[in-house]
């Protein structure tokens, strides 16, 4: 007996595999998992697809960061001495956004097909773990914007993808 | 105001689709009593758990139930989309097999008619319908009848497999764990390479890897260098099977690897030893034709290349038996054809002496290493024009040069002897 709906089967691969999933101990359909190889420099994403999957995807080491800091506001200080005072008014901090621009090489049609729901995805998040362990505080969530949505490659080439991945918002040290 | 909870169920289930948040808007349809003036629309506020409000949104008239009764629509944002925890993974153990369960939300909506206060209404909710998502867009993909699909993963890397079931009488699975507990009698062995009917897998650090088989007859083979292989059949039956395996440690035998033919020894020819796919070793023969390696006893096989052009070797098993074993490599000549090419005044036929010949670039470079196929030099016309050399067989042109004459390409076929190209130039 089993319940209606999805199934997940969680593996953490090292070779290509299929998996043969049965019903009733009879093969009712073989999943191929191909295993690309993975640096630790590599940003790995994680995102829902079209069809409410998990999928993940590794942009290679060849990112960058930018950070786009917004001042929070200044305060009006009492100027008190003409020779110790430094400035009028104080700039209370800062709230910071950083996007970092990703980069995958040479992706095949077959991987784009799979990629290009990361564009439309309403969940992805991004691994800032040690590698090592893959709980909930690993991910965080981010927000994605491709430089170009591509879905697919003319003549069946191989193309490359950036795009740019928003971390949460966060604020510096405030000075209140 | 009217206060009323709205509860969604996100159902992991195609047609119902638990998918649908994430497909497209969430559709309610709310009936509302009401007395006093006609509320033409109203607001719904939609707050969570912690009377966080998460967006407010507009309800227009669907449809008039009775004079005082109507249905309204109302499309529910990303905002609250958003809101939906769904599929969260982090919980689910490596190699597990589960269910995703189903999700139920409830949020407290607020619903307000913003002309009440100069048209006073009271609004009753009767019914929201709609909690329950239906789409139709999901059922029609095929990954959802369970038909096969290629995911991209990474190497030791969290990778989730997905596959839906549609009849709760169905036993699913994925097949009976095999699990396969390596050691060499005292500790866990990794790295130890197990092929169950073409399926691979690695033993971990542990000795351990598991494979998911389904019921059938299988067989087995187990090898690490440095240890004797090991090979057996098993059925699974209904039922899950552990093998703890010993491995033997195995002996080295020094292997000379000595390539030779006509009492000529083969210098630089590359030799590769495989043991199931594995390259094992490889290395270039020396000016004796040697390549001295050493190898656990055992059966290899064994690849031969970059031999001379007139050389070949088959690929072959080579048993490792004794310590040392010299392999003396069976060193065969391919089948060549000799070609005659016949150079000659192009008006008057006479011979013409001296011609050089060569590759296609060769006529235009007059570069004396654009040589023809497999020629070490370029070859040049005797006293009756002709030369003669042997070839393998297929097509290739070839590029003439002779003084006083315009040079010249030429289709050059090689079949069965006689093979005559004739070439005919004529003066610049």
């Amino acid at each position: 007996m089993s319940q209606i709906g999805y199934y997940r089967y969680k593996i953490n691969p090292t070779i290509d595999i299929d998996i043969d999933f049965s019903i009733n101990y009879e093969l009712a359909a073989t999943k191929s998992v191909i295993v690309k190889e993975w640096c630790d420099n590599d940003k790995l994403i994680k995102y829902l697809n079209k069809d409410g999957q998990y999928r993940f995807f590794a942009f290679n080491r060849f990112w960058e960061s930018n950070d786009k800091p917004k001042e929070l506001g200044r305060s009006n200080k009492i100027i008190t001495s003409l020779l110790t005072s430094k400035s009028s008014e104080d700039i209370l901090g800062y709230k910071n956004e950083r996007i970092l621009t990703l980069m995958a090489h040479d992706i095949s049609q077959d991987e784009l097909t799979v990629l290009s729901d990361l564009w439309t995805s309403p969940r992805v998040l991004m691994y800032v773990g040690d590698h090592i362990t893959f709980s909930e505080n690993d991910w965080i969530q981010v927000s994605i914007k491709a430089k170009n949505n591509l879905t697919r490659i003319k003549k069946s080439n191989y193309t490359d993808i950036i795009v740019d991945i928003t971390l949460p918002e966060w604020y510096t040290i405030s000075m209140l | 105001m009217a206060i009323s909870t709205l509860t969604i169920f996100q159902d992991n289930k195609v047609g119902d689709s638990n998918l649908m948040p994430i497909h497209s808007p969430l559709i309610f349809l709310v009936d509302a009593e009401y007395t006093g003036a006609d509320p033409y629309f109203i607001y719904c506020k939609i707050y969570n758990d912690d009377d966080q409000l998460l967006g407010i949104f507009k309800c227009i008239p669907y449809k008039d139930l009775t004079t005082a009764k109507r249905r309204f629509m109302f499309i529910a944002d990303t905002v609250l989309q958003g809101y939906m925890e769904d599929f969260e993974d982090t919980e689910q153990s490596e190699s597990s097999f589960i269910h995703i369960e189903n999700i139920t939300k409830v949020f407290k909506i607020e619903f307000t008619d913003p002309e009440e206060n100069a048209d006073p209404v009271e609004i009753n909710i009767t019914t929201i319908h709609g909690i329950r998502q239906f789409g139709n867009a999901p059922n029609l993909n095929e990954i959802f009848n369970n038909e096969t699909e290629t995911i991209f993963a990474y190497k030791n890397k969290p990778c989730y497999v997905y596959f839906f079931n549609d009849n709760e009488d169905n036993v699913i699975g994925i097949g009976y764990e095999v699990k396969f507990i390596i050691d060499d009698g005292v500790d866990p062995v990794d790295e130890v390479l197990i092929i169950v009917d073409g399926k691979q897998l690695y033993t971990n650090t542990s000795g351990e890897a598991t494979f998911n088989l389904l019921n059938g007859n299988y067989s087995y083979t187990i090898y690490k260098e440095g240890f004797v292989e090991k090979s057996n059949n098993f059925a699974v039956n209904g039922a899950a099977l552990i093998f703890e395996i010993t491995l033997i440690a195995n002996t080295v035998s020094a292997v000379t690897f000595h390539a030779e033919y006509d009492s000529v020894d083969q210098e630089d020819v590359f030799i590769e030893v495989y043991k199931l796919g594995l390259l094992i070793a490889s290395g270039y023969t020396n000016p004796s034709g040697d390549l001295n390696r050493s190898l656990y006893l055992d059966t290899y096989d064994i690849k031969v290349s970059d031999l001379y052009w007139e050389y070949y070797v088959d690929d072959y098993e080579l048993p490792v038996i004794t310590n040392p074993q010299t392999d003396d490599i069976v060193i065969q000549l391919k089948s060549t054809y000799a070609v005659t090419f016949y150079v000659r005044h192009g008006i008057t036929g006479d011979p013409i002496v001296g011609a050089t010949i060569g590759s296609e670039a060769y006529a235009a470079s007059g570069n004396p290493l654009d040589v023809w196929r497999n020629q070490s030099t370029i070859l040049t016309t005797l006293g009756d024009g002709k030369v003669t050399v042997y070839e393998l067989s297929g097509s290739e042109n070839c590029g003439v040069r002779a003084k006083g004459y315009t040079s010249a390409v030429k289709p050059v076929t090689i079949l069965e002897e006689p093979n005559l190209i004739t070439i005919q130039l004529f003066e610049t």
